[in-house]
């Protein structure tokens, strides 16, 4: 909650917060995170939806992401929370920010949800499907679903780290050149995509090449088992 | 593969269209297809409102397909040449050589090699010469366009002046004769006959020993002598965009452009724009805020911008920003204000517009001394700057800016001097402020000297300019006269605008420079990282092109001048007039106090009937 509304008494009755769903394709993949969130506050705008301001001296639209989507990857399954200042119908919000969002972003569902929950907190895990330009990885993924202890290097701050990340791999299987995968996700740990896939090509020998290789977030989850959609 | 290529370069959002508001439209049912292109990246073409107008004008035309494209950065640059996609449209993904037209819009002179690159990556042939009847007709427009004579062998087109005039006549004519089964030729000889389009092809030019233009003489009997600019005589009933092109990605200005009025009143003598616009026309502060309304719901922008050439000016300010402030500060859009005359009203106005109080007051005197201010008629005095900073002060501003020339004609060392002194009065009247109503914050006062570039079309364009070594010298000279260390100042590298210089007053056979500077790798030249004077030089060098004949030679007013075909309205005796007036030091008053019968009210609008 914003800081600078610690003055007015709000009921939690009076804050009205929606959860919106949302898919991310086609050439809106190239466009980041920043730009993404600029989009939607002009278009909420657009589509004359009350959003609530925060108070502060520069206000701001009330609006918060589950997660970044890295730039080039493609989501089915994108969540943000948004705070209005009057109820509107779940099905209002999707058509009028449909109406106006350009080709490759669709809000998919949206819901009312209570005060105190945000999806940036709520995360926890997300599938993946990768689509791979090589095949033939099935020895490598049965080996790390069996192990008990990955270590990758990661840098961090310009220090290579080594990190422990078998408690993030979730589910892992492999169908030809497609991956899928569930990944612990969000504040409290996360795993990103490519550090695992790095891992399956070093293991293979194999150069990794990202911008061959085409992933898909398909869903989140608030827990990290990957059963409980956001 | 264009994916693949999007997700290795910076930025992919420049290349991918989509944008709100962008114009849906199937190819195949339309009989023009029209690529209007930038020289420049992505970012910077998309804040600049010709595009947004003419975007949308010449798509309110159901027979047009207009696109964009942009002048690559060198990382896509790169990734096309390796993989041979040749440049392409944002709406379509078309390849440039695929269209009827490729319109460049010319804004500054350093853009001209990314019009050439642009042309090179869209595999058309870069000299009109060479191109074929299959190939795009290459058309330009944009302030550069007054004298075009640099580029004149790359173009077949030019329009001069305003886009809304004669564009449907243009287009027009070119679906007939496609229809007719008329050549290139036909369709231009058509053209040639419309107002404002000039044909460069159409005209010989002779030199004399010394260099000099001898004759400039049409080709054929139906072409004309000269080319009258167009201009739209009432911006209130001219097709005005209700919606603008809004990009996913951020660009210079992400805002709403109000376009207040064209033209300029001040008459300031080294100023092209000044010139070339007039008269000025002014819109209806009712019509603006009706559009303005239109624009903030279909675009979804927090800000809105006042754009003109001098927004003080305009009659209708007070009510058209009074309505502005009531009618949005409470929905969170913000409103940028240009810079003003200082004065009561302007401070209250920009007190209760949060963004101009970051950037500070700014001030234009441009010269140093009053003395040189009367020379380039620059209608602003010292007390009115002092006046006005004392206002400010007081109303707790701290930051003044301050933008000067150097190299201005007639200037001498005591006005060089005057740079410094002004900035130095303008801190001192800040500390006769009484200590205990001064901010906290400490005074800053940012001096700027830019190089001036003599331009055809204003009452110095027979001037020399200064030499690269004579602007080092005069900035130095400045930067030791400042003492105080309140008063920053910075200054322009003079090798570019000396490029400019030379560009500016060029004629056609710089265009084998500009191509062989293209050869040598020049492109985004008005980039500081990849400007290269010393690749200019070599290519001026390599093609016996003496880059001071242009930039550095005082012409006299008899000479043949490489842009006295193109007509602005404004009578050449009235430039000379002007010069000479500059020479005694004498202001010509604004054409709002008196009309100083300068040739333009021949266009029947504006200023001139008030």
């Amino acid at each position: 909650m914003n800081e600078n509304e610690k003055f007015v008494p709000l009921r939690p009755e009076d804050i009205k917060k929606y959860r919106l769903k949302f898919e991310k394709n086609q050439k809106l993949i190239y466009i980041g995170h920043l730009d993404l969130l600029k989009l939607f506050q002009r278009s909420v705008k657009r589509g004359k939806l009350p959003i609530e301001y925060s108070k502060g001296f520069n206000p701001h639209q009330l609006m918060v992401f589950a997660i970044p989507l890295p730039l080039g990857m493609e989501s089915g399954a994108e969540y943000i929370d948004i705070r209005l200042t009057e109820d509107v119908p779940p099905e209002t919000i999707v058509s009028s920010l449909n109406a106006v969002f350009p080709q490759g972003i669709r809000i998919l569902e949206a819901r009312k949800i209570s005060f105190s929950q945000n999806c940036a907190a709520d995360v926890h895990s997300a599938d993946y499907t990768v689509i791979l330009p090589h095949t033939g990885f099935e020895d490598i993924i049965e080996e790390i679903n069996k192990s008990e202890s990955i270590q990758i290097e990661r840098t961090v701050k310009k220090r290579v780290k080594q990190t422990e990340i078998r408690p993030y791999i979730k589910k892992l299987s492999i169908e030809g050149n497609t991956l899928k995968t569930t990944l612990v996700t969000g504040s409290q740990g996360n795993l990103k995509p490519d550090d695992l896939l790095k891992y399956i090509y070093k293991c293979k020998g194999l150069e990794y090449i990202p911008y061959k290789v085409k992933i898909k977030r398909e869903e989140m989850y608030a827990d990290t088992e990957g059963s409980v959609k956001l | 593969m264009l994916d693949e290529i999007l997700l290795q370069v910076e930025k992919p959002g420049r290349y991918i269209g989509n944008e709100g508001g962008m114009e849906i439209k199937d190819p195949s049912k339309t009989d023009i297809r029209f690529a209007f292109c930038f020289p420049d990246v992505y970012e910077v073409g998309m804040s600049h409102l010709g595009l947004q107008i003419l975007y949308f004008f010449l798509n309110r035309r159901e027979d047009t397909y207009c696109e964009r494209a942009f002048a690559p950065w060198h990382d896509m640059e790169e990734k096309m040449r390796e993989n041979a996609l040749p440049l392409f449209s944002l709406e379509t993904f078309t390849p440039l050589k695929e269209f009827d037209f490729v319109g460049f819009t010319l804004q500054y002179e350093m853009s001209y090699t990314n019009v050439i690159n642009m042309l090179d990556l869209s595999g058309i042939p870069i000299f009109a010469k060479d191109r074929k009847e299959e190939d795009p007709l290459i058309i330009g427009g944009g302030p550069c366009t007054y004298n075009p004579e640099p580029l004149a062998d790359f173009f077949d087109i030019f329009y001069i002046g305003e886009g809304e005039v004669s564009y449907d006549e243009l287009l027009d004519t070119y679906k007939k004769n496609k229809k007719a089964g008329g050549t290139k030729f036909d369709f231009l000889k058509a053209a040639c006959r419309i107002k404002g389009i000039y044909i460069p092809s159409f005209y010989d030019v002779s030199y004399n020993d010394d260099g000099t233009i001898s004759a400039f003489t049409p080709k054929y009997d139906f072409v004309p002598k000269t080319v009258e600019k167009v201009i739209v005589k009432d911006l209130d009933k001219v097709f005005y965009p209700e919606k603008q092109l809004v990009p996913l990605i951020e660009t210079v200005h992400d805002r709403v452009t109000l376009e207040v009025f064209r033209g300029c009143i001040r008459g300031c003598r080294f100023c092209q724009a000044g010139y070339v616009y007039r008269p000025v026309r002014e819109k209806n502060h009712q019509h603006l805020l009706d559009v303005c309304q239109k624009l903030v719901e279909s675009s979804g922008h927090e800000e809105i911008s006042l754009t003109s050439l001098s927004t003080g000016d305009y009659r209708e300010f007070k009510p058209l920003a009074e309505g502005l402030l009531e009618k949005y500060s409470k929905d969170n859009v913000s409103i940028s204000l240009p810079s003003l005359r200082i004065d009561a009203f302007s401070l209250d106005l920009m007190d209760k517009v949060q963004a101009v109080r970051r950037s500070g007051l700014t001030f234009a005197p441009e010269a140093g001394s009053q003395r040189l201010r009367d020379v380039i008629n620059k209608g602003i005095t010292e007390e009115e700057i002092l006046k006005g900073c004392e206002l400010a002060f007081s109303g707790g501003w701290t930051r003044v800016k301050l933008y000067f020339m150097t190299g201005l004609p007639t200037e001498t060392k005591e006005d060089l001097l005057g740079i410094a002194l002004l900035a130095d009065k303008i801190v001192s009247k800040y500390f006769e402020i009484p200590k205990e109503e001064r901010k906290d914050k400490p005074i800053t006062v940012v001096a700027s000297a830019a190089c001036f570039v003599p331009k055809p079309f204003t009452a110095f364009q027979w001037e020399r300019q200064s030499t690269v070594d004579e602007f080092y010298e005069k900035q130095k000279f400045v930067k030791n006269s400042i003492t105080r260390k309140q008063i920053k100042y910075n200054y322009h590298e003079p090798e570019l605008s000396s490029l400019e210089g030379v560009l500016a007053r060029g004629d056609r056979r710089l265009s084998h420079a500009l191509y062989k500077a293209w050869q040598l790798g020049a492109k985004f030249d008005s980039w500081q990282e990849f400007f290269s004077y010393d690749t200019w030089l070599e290519a001026f060098k390599q093609t016996n092109t003496s880059p001071e004949f242009y930039a550095n030679r005082q012409r006299s007013y008899d000479e043949i001048l490489p842009w006295d075909h193109i007509s602005i309205g404004v009578k050449k005796e009235f430039f000379i007039e002007e010069a000479e007036k500059a020479k005694a030091e004498v202001v010509t008053p604004n054409c709002r106090k008196e009309c100083s019968h300068c040739g333009v009210a021949r266009f029947g609008c504006g200023v001139c009937y008030e």
